[in-house]
């Protein structure tokens, strides 16, 4: 019974961090239909910035993430605006695939260029969480862990306020809804995919130093596969539908760890991308998302 | 940048190369016969200082070798940079058997890259013998010419179980390995071995995906099974996360490593404190703590000023062997001579007696355990 508690609390917290990925996914995707592949790379960077600040730092892990999350959402943000500005915009009215594939292409540049210039070795996480843990009954938890799922709690939250309650996020439901009508209403459309980007590469930043530092090491490679599973679970969820990337989120976080721990720790991944699979065919919106009107 | 950078350096190393030559040349109009031995490593890149130590060991054998007298002509030494790169490893070996003084080759440092290397060798039928490269395929292809002064992956794991059966109290043991060839290969060996000790069971054997994510779902089932020691023959990042994450989840017994894992970055990564008794296997010894090496260290330290690591005493031994068979072929530059002599030679080594068996793996290879204590890794010698 505590083996089965503790997969749970170990798949609550994954899926905590893949809901903090998939968030600027969804987000992205709701305002512009497109699949931001490069997030990972933005998600990779955020975590190498809060590692180069915090580790330049001396100071108790509070004050170290309350410096870290900032700069790393701020370098990630304007990274993000700065894909957008070099791989999106200058084809925003190609299709899909295209800008698609310019996120790939965004994506492989990032994480070699990290390579080359921070090294392909990984990096020791500076303790920007707290080290702390207690055990409950035989279930292990670690404060570093709480902290990831309550930030991602908060991050969802946030994130809804902004797009459900502010002139902002009626703007970003506007133009997601009918760009040229709400460009006629006085909406800069390309304004607000600046604003959405910022957002965006601002949430990858904050989940690459949370997760970072939650894992312990930062590496070049560390966005492919989460990329992935977070596009995974916003897929889940309902792509565009913010709650849907926390419940998506959580999803992939539960199937993962019950696949490994009860079934086989090889095919762990394999099991998120099939459950993807039967999600795309027999409800394709996700579990929250409705189905979006054809664009004309 | 990177590119010239590189670039000036392989000419630098070229220099380097070609300086020696010329005055074995110049010298060899004296004295009978000059002959070269080869060192082919990475220069420039991350495992430049290793390339470096390797180049050293050869240096200093060459030169003690030249000092004691008694050689059937005079030796000199080419390094070249193989950039870790198989395509210029490949040319390095042609330009090392176009050379028609050239008795023997050390080199390459990793693995990989004398999968490419060992054809070219063994078309111009030059010794080499690599200090450094631990793969199993190596020995298995064929090549007569290929040699190495360092022990093989199956090796490190038949001795990890042998060490794991001398622990006292541990009678449940876990893998787990990261689903590559080689962790998967060294999982399976080891449980091999850990299945004939009498008293001991293997408990759990998990295969997880590797670089650094969350392994706590395979960790929490392994843990479930009460294992005393967990093996994870795996690269530093992904072992180190498995001991934070293990330690995290409330696990109290200790782990063995691989060599991989002999870094002070496992120690970072892992945290201190959880890595505090952790076990690793190292192939070869480490030259500062054994008795047969001690000579080499002190002729080292007074030649370049600072400590030798085991690759420098892996390349010096694989020096002294080239030298040794080419002495007993009675000199000149007859590489097929030296191949023979190499199967039949018998020198005393940093580690023991240095003597090959027919597919050029070392007859007596050597195995060491090193220990995380008080946040540092220690040796404990050989095993």
């Amino acid at each position: 019974m505590s083996e089965f508690a503790q997969q749970l609390l170990n798949g609550v917290t994954l899926g905590a961090v893949y809901a903090l990925v998939a968030l600027g996914f969804t987000m992205i995707f709701g305002v512009l239909e497109l699949i931001a592949f490069a997030q990972g790379g933005v998600y990779m960077i955020g975590a190498y910035v809060g590692l180069l600040v915090a580790s330049r730092l001396a100071g108790g892990w509070l004050l170290l993430l309350l410096i870290a999350l900032p700069t790393a959402a701020l370098a990630g943000g304007a990274l993000n605006v700065a894909v957008d500005r070099i791989a999106y915009r200058p084809i925003r009215n190609s299709g899909r695939l295209a800008p698609l594939i310019s996120g790939i292409g965004i994506y492989i540049f990032l994480q070699n260029g990290a390579d080359l210039w921070l090294g392909s070795q990984p990096q020791p996480y500076p303790s920007v969480l707290p080290a702390g843990g207690f055990a409950i009954g035989g279930v292990y938890a670690t404060e570093a862990q709480l902290v990831v799922i309550l930030a991602s709690c908060v991050c969802v939250f946030l994130l809804w306020y902004l797009v459900r309650r502010t002139q902002v996020g009626l703007w970003m439901r506007a133009v997601a809804e009918r760009p040229a009508m709400a460009s006629l209403m006085g909406i800069e459309p390309e304004r607000v995919i600046i604003i959405t980007f910022f957002v965006g590469g601002a949430l990858a930043g904050v989940a690459g130093v949370l997760v970072g530092a939650w894992l312990g090491v930062a590496t070049p490679v560390m966005g492919f596969l989460i990329g992935l599973k977070a596009f995974a679970a916003a897929v889940i969820g309902g792509i565009g539908n913010i709650p849907g990337a926390l419940i998506g989120g959580i999803a992939i976080g539960l199937i993962e760890t019950f696949g490994a721990g009860y079934i086989s720790s090889a095919y762990s991944d394999a099991f998120v991308f099939i459950v993807l699979i039967l999600v795309l065919m027999f409800r394709p919106h996700g579990i929250l998302g409705v189905q979006l009107p054809e664009r004309g | 940048m990177y590119q010239t950078r590189s670039g000036l350096g392989s000419l630098f190393v070229a220099l380097l190369g070609v300086v020696p030559t010329c005055v074995g040349i110049s010298t060899s109009a004296a004295a009978q016969s000059s002959v070269q031995i080869g060192v082919a490593v990475p220069l420039s890149g991350p495992d430049a200082p290793f390339g470096k130590a390797i180049a050293n060991g050869v240096a200093l054998a060459v030169k003690m070798a030249n000092d004691g007298g008694g050689l059937p002509g005079s030796l000199t030494v080419n390094v070249q940079d193989d950039q870790e790169k198989p395509e210029v490893a490949s040319t390095v070996a042609r330009k090392f058997c176009a050379t028609s003084n050239m008795i023997g080759v050390v080199g390459n440092l990793a693995s990989s890259i004398n999968l490419s290397t060992q054809v070219v060798y063994s078309e111009c039928g030059l010794a080499q013998i690599s200090p450094s490269s631990s793969n199993d395929v190596l020995t298995t292809r064929g090549y007569k010419t290929f040699f190495r002064t360092e022990a093989p992956n199956a090796f490190q794991s038949a001795k990890g179980a042998d060490f794991v059966a001398s622990l006292p109290k541990i009678k449940n043991i876990a893998v787990i390995d990261t689903n590559d060839a080689t962790t998967k290969a060294q999982a399976k060996l080891f449980i091999d071995e850990i299945k004939k000790k009498p008293g001991l069971a293997v408990v759990a054997h998990a295969n997880v995906t590797e670089n650094g994510v969350d392994f706590r779902g395979a960790l929490t089932s392994v843990i479930a099974a009460k294992p005393d020691l967990i093996y994870v023959p795996g690269y530093f990042n992904d072992a180190a996360l498995m001991v934070k994450q293990s330690r995290e989840l409330g696990y109290k017994g200790t782990f063995l490593g691989i060599d991989s894992d002999v870094t002070p970055e496992f120690i970072g990564v892992a945290g201190a404190a959880n890595a505090e008794g952790v076990y690793m296997t190292n192939l070869g010894l480490d030259p500062l703590h054994t008795a047969a090496a001690e000579k080499f260290v002190a002729a080292y330290r007074a030649a370049y000023n600072s400590d030798p690591i085991t690759v420098a005493s892996n390349a010096f031994d694989a020096a002294n062997a080239i030298i040794g068979a080419w002495k007993e072929g009675g000199g000149g530059a007859d590489r097929a001579k030296v191949v023979d002599g190499l199967h039949k030679i018998q020198v005393p080594g940093t580690s023991g007696q240095i003597s090959f068996t027919s597919t050029g793996e070392m007859t007596n290879p050597t195995c060491s355990i090193f220990q995380v204590q008080g946040g540092k890794l220690v040796y404990l010698g050989p095993f």
